[in-house]
């Protein structure tokens, strides 16, 4: 900087020339100097991951996919002279014997094992008929037989004279006929037409009654979840509405009336208001004053707002036993309205059973048995409309193969699971997962930025914000099945009884008695206010060192009062849960899936609120001076620099939660999965949308097909299949979310110049 | 060379600056540097002020301002006024403390952790470091351009009423007229104006510098601050700056500090030559590089020195 030497002419250099006529040699970088084995030992590793990681995600693809694909079915005839008909499923060799072995899926549960060892030396012969029958049925899993013939039963008037002509013919089609007796007990005469014999014809008849008999069985489940359910929804809504009813009655008989009363919800409101508007009266500029006092009206707005929504002055003042008389008549006219109702639906489903019942499939298996109604009656064949899907594998094309796959595949993505989940859809379970996960995002990336935002902003950094991070990295380390474990104990527990059914309950109220709390809050307020308007009155220079520290100790005591203010509202015993009637069942105060996702919003909170801190501190510091030059305050600058410009950071860290929640099961085992929720999240009637319900999970689906199936073997398949579909299904939120970013990239970044 | 407005605007050469090799009859180095000594041995000394410059209008006035990071100070009793309607130019090594003073001004230096001031710094009368003032007011009162353009993650237009929209300002007419007036009077809106919509990060270097210029006055300040608005930029871009400055400086008054010291002949009306965190010089810009008052000014700015 401060050279004072005179400027000297520089030596004169050799020329270009002078430099090039010496011979240079050049010598070899050493090997270590290049990094070349370092180089290669990366690659390697590279190498060694992506072979497991595309090992893994192959073999998943490949077990996944093809577990839908209709296998061939053989008749194989042993030594022995036994016959096995199925569908070879497993190739290996046997450990005792050393000698070669298949596993044949024969299904016909209620007959024995659905699958059998076949060893490779006892077969004789290997068939393929072309006729062998592959059904799924909608209970007992697969049936795999020869059709034999198709039957139509109906019931007919005993003829006049009781004299039943035992065999017959009508219109071509052979005839039985027999004596049996209605449901009601009346003597009637059955009569048996066979419709088809032998297996090509019997299979042609029945594909033509397969459509109209699966269109009643649609019918039927339409009248009984929706129609029954919604009936069935409304009676609940009666009898819970006398329920409250009775309990808001004997409350009144007792003289407690439930309510908080005006004057305390005027003092409460106003002292609110006061809070905000003393809060106000602290800061420098009059303009801030007046934004407070504001504040302060329309905190008192929206008290008296709650308080005349929840004291409801249109109501009555409670419920007189004249009241009670009222409504219990009234209930009891609905219900029997409702009642009507169910009959009648309840007669429409009666009428498609009794088509149903007409008609009956009889497919063999090589013992001669054919698939029964139940295990139970061995001797009824089953119903047409018993059977989900019936193929002929050995006789279709390579079309008609691929055609029963995406059948196979609609039906598993579109439909309920069937048979203990073993058969049938995931449609819940997709439902379920993708709900659980967007609102698993919804709770954590708000969360996790405002955290992230105050501890990187607006906290003083030091001891406390390190020891906050440290406390945030640690708790992703922590076990999920202990967020589980608190999930449960705090959300649906404590905060769902609370829901349900108020504070006392939810066993949250402390010991001090409420008014205490009541006239400790009025001292804190009044004891804050009176400081508030002494520093007011006095020019800061005037203070003396105690009256210095006034202005913290006011501000604590503003804070107090808060807490106590919350802790007064939360721990009123005057609130009984918005689910009092329907107790001792619980609503929100058992596992569901809003308390599912609200656990794993907290279990993946640690990876929101460390992308987002990144992506905040990498905002360039000439971008938030600009705006500061600019005249913003901090607030306007984090709102409209900060936070755009860290959005696709933070757009990652919701990304990376999402991928880890989607994926967790153990926390949702204790918090709201289950094997089989019968109903969706959502419904077609108010309110639409039910968060307090169990749901169902890919992941703890995956856990139940493999571990708790009955039929671990026919399962096997589907966990891969279900395990690709818990791939793909985060595959695309994370795609749709890195869209998502790189739209936002795109505008930050703009376009080339 | 821009081309020049007025008369008394003519471009300054150094004097006997050619090639960066004493000009026959120059003072060589061996003489005093009082001043300068003084500031090394950390003892009080005088900042030399032209007279005729106290008695122009003064929109800044800074009396005896100190500002410490922590420990360590940057600045020394800075005692300097600015005159009103005029460009100032800050000269001086690297770390004398040219862009803190400037920062301070608008109060941006409140940001860094630690920082003490003392003394007075006085914009039209009033002192802004004064417990009543509100920053972001006085803020919006000051424009700022950085050493780096820094435009906002938003759309050109965004960009530039970004001022007024944190002021609360809605009406889409008011943003548009302002934008307007803004963007002309930073000599970008034929450029620009097909394309407000787009993003301000799409423009080139040159243009986003104008873009922040045009961002710094929309609001109409009382005083522009520019912090080496060129140091970025290719010479075309910075020629396009200056011919800026000149125009802007009809209106309003510019405090810029400059490493280029053709710059500062080129652009401003006085020039205040700073070192180690003082005042050395202050006067009219074409007696600081042709009749300086200290030798060490002249060394400065002829280059044999810092």
């Amino acid at each position: 900087m401060s050279t004072m030497t005179p400027i000297e002419p520089r030596p004169v250099l050799k020329t270009v020339a002078d430099v090039l006529r010496k011979p240079v040699k050049f010598r070899p970088t050493p090997l270590s100097a290049r990094g070349e084995p370092a180089v290669w030992f990366m690659a390697l590793s590279l190498i060694l991951c992506i072979t497991l990681i595309t090992g893994l995600l192959g073999r998943v693809l490949f077990e996944g996919l093809k577990t839908f694909w209709p296998g061939t079915i053989e008749r194989i005839t042993l030594a022995s002279g036994q016959v096995v008909v199925g569908v070879q499923t497993k190739e290996d060799v046997d450990p005792t014997t050393k000698m070669p072995r298949i596993l044949m899926r024969t299904g016909n549960r209620e007959l024995g094992a659905p699958f059998v060892w076949v060893d490779g030396k006892d077969i004789k012969t290997r068939e393929q008929p072309d006729t062998a029958l592959f059904i799924e049925r909608r209970e007992w899993g697969v049936w795999i037989g020869e059709p034999k013939s198709v039957l139509k039963i109906d019931v007919e008037a005993m003829p006049a004279n009781g004299a039943i002509e035992a065999t017959g013919v009508v219109d071509g089609k052979s005839v039985k006929r027999q004596a049996t007796t209605t449901a009601d007990g009346k003597p009637a005469m059955e009569v048996v037409t066979t419709l088809a014999e032998g297996p090509a014809e019997s299979w042609e008849v029945f594909k033509k009654l397969h459509g109209p008999a699966l269109a009643r069985y649609e019918q039927t489940l339409k009248l009984t979840h929706d129609d029954l359910g919604w009936i069935n929804t409304q009676m609940e809504r009666v009898r819970l509405d006398l329920r409250q009813a009775e309990i808001d009655a004997a409350r009144t008989a007792a003289g407690r009336s439930g309510h908080l009363g005006w004057g305390l919800w005027g003092l409460l409101a106003a002292g609110a208001a006061a809070m905000v508007a003393g809060a106000g009266a602290l800061t420098k500029s009059k303009s801030q004053a007046a934004a407070a006092l504001r504040v302060g009206l329309i905190v008192l707005a929206i008290g008296a707002g709650v308080g005349l929504v929840l004291e409801g002055p249109w109501r009555s003042g409670g419920v007189t036993a004249a009241d009670l008389e009222l409504k219990k008549a009234a209930a009891e006219a609905t219900t029997k309205q409702l009642e009507s109702e169910y009959q009648a639906v309840l007669k429409k489903i009666e009428a498609l059973k009794a088509e149903d019942l007409k008609y009956r499939f009889v497919v063999t298996e090589p013992g001669g048995k054919f698939a029964p109604t139940r295990q139970s009656s061995p001797e009824d064949p089953m119903f047409v409309s018993q059977v989900v899907r019936a193929v002929r594998p050995n006789d279709l094309s390579l079309m008609g193969k691929f055609g029963v796959y995406l059948s196979r595949w609609g039906e598993y993505l579109g439909d309920a699971p069937r048979e203990a989940n073993t058969e049938g859809g995931v449609f819940p379970v997709i439902f379920g997962t993708v709900v659980m996960t967007l609102l698993l995002s919804v709770f954590v990336v708000p969360l996790g930025v405002i955290a992230a935002l105050y501890l990187r902003e607006y906290a003083k950094q030091g001891f406390i914000t390190s020891a906050i991070r440290v406390a945030v990295n640690n708790l992703a380390g922590v076990p999920s099945i202990v967020y589980g474990v608190f999930g449960l104990g705090f959300f649906c527990y404590t905060i769902g009884t609370y829901v349900d059914r108020g504070p006392v309950a939810a066993n949250v109220v402390g010991r001090t008695p409420w008014w205490w709390i009541l006239a400790g809050l009025a001292f804190l307020v009044a004891f804050a206010m009176a400081i508030g308007g002494y520093l007011r009155r006095t020019r800061h220079s005037e203070l003396s060192s105690v009256g210095r520290s006034l202005g913290p100790i006011a501000t604590i005591a503003w804070l107090a009062a808060g807490g106590l203010l919350g802790l007064l509202f939360v721990t009123t015993p005057y609130f009984h849960g918005f689910y009092e009637a329907s107790q001792p069942s619980p609503t929100f105060g058992g596992r569901g899936l809003l308390w599912g996702s609200l656990t794993l919003a907290i279990l993946t909170l640690p990876v929101v609120i460390v992308a987002t801190e990144e992506a905040i501190a990498a905002v360039p510091k000439t971008m938030r001076e600009g705006s500061y030059g600019a005249g913003a305050s901090k607030w306007q600058t984090i709102w409209r620099i900060v936070l755009p410009q860290a959005m696709p950071g933070i757009m990652t860290g919701m990304i990376l939660a999402m991928a880890r929640g989607a994926g967790e099961v153990a926390p949702l085992m204790l918090v709201g999965a289950v094997k089989l929720a019968p109903d969706l999240p959502v419904s077609s009637h108010a309110p639409f949308i039910h968060p307090e319900r169990s749901f169902m999970h890919l992941g703890f689906h995956i856990y139940d097909l493999g571990f708790q199936s009955p039929d671990s073997e026919a399962a096997r398949p589907l966990v891969w299949t279900t395990t690709l579909l818990l791939i793909v299904i985060v595959l695309l939120l994370n795609l749709a979310a890195i869209m998502i970013r790189s739209r936002l990239r795109a505008r930050l970044v703009g376009s080339a110049v | 060379m821009p081309a020049m407005a007025a008369e008394e605007r003519t471009p300054i050469v150094p004097a006997r600056v050619v090639a960066g090799r004493p000009a026959p009859g120059a003072h060589t180095s061996g003489r005093k540097y009082e001043v300068i000594e003084a500031i090394r041995a950390n003892q009080p000394c005088q900042s030399v002020i032209d007279p005729d410059l106290l008695k122009e209008d003064q929109i800044l006035e800074m009396k005896g301002f100190s500002l410490w990071y922590g420990q360590s100070q940057a600045l020394h009793g800075v005692t300097m006024p600015v005159p009103r309607s005029k460009v100032t130019a800050l000269i001086g090594p690297s770390g004398c403390g040219k862009s803190t003073l400037l920062r301070s001004v608008n109060r941006l230096n409140d940001l860094v952790d630690g920082v003490k001031i003392s003394g007075e710094m006085l914009l039209n009368g009033q002192d802004i470091y004064e417990d009543s003032v509100d920053v972001i007011d006085l803020r919006k009162r000051l424009g700022m351009v950085f050493q780096k353009a820094n435009p906002f993650p938003m759309s050109i237009f965004e960009n530039v009423v970004y001022p007024l929209r944190i002021d609360g300002e809605r009406r889409k007419s008011v943003l548009e007229e302002a934008c307007e007036k803004a963007l002309k009077a930073a000599a970008i809106w034929d450029e620009v104006k097909d394309r407000l919509k787009e993003s301000a990060l799409a423009m080139s270097g040159g243009q986003q510098q104008r873009l922040c210029i045009a961002r710094a006055v929309v609001a109409d300040p009382e005083l522009l601050l520019l912090d080496e608005p060129c140091s970025a930029l290719d010479p075309i871009a910075t020629l396009r700056i200056e011919e800026l400055i000149h125009e802007i400086s009809r209106r309003y008054t510019v405090l810029i500090v400059t490493h280029n010291m053709q710059q500062a002949a080129r652009v401003s009306d006085y020039t205040a030559f700073m070192y180690l965190g003082r005042l050395v010089e202050l006067a009219k810009t074409r007696d600081v590089f042709q009749n300086p008052k200290l030798p060490e000014t002249e060394d400065y700015v002829t280059g044999r020195f810092g």
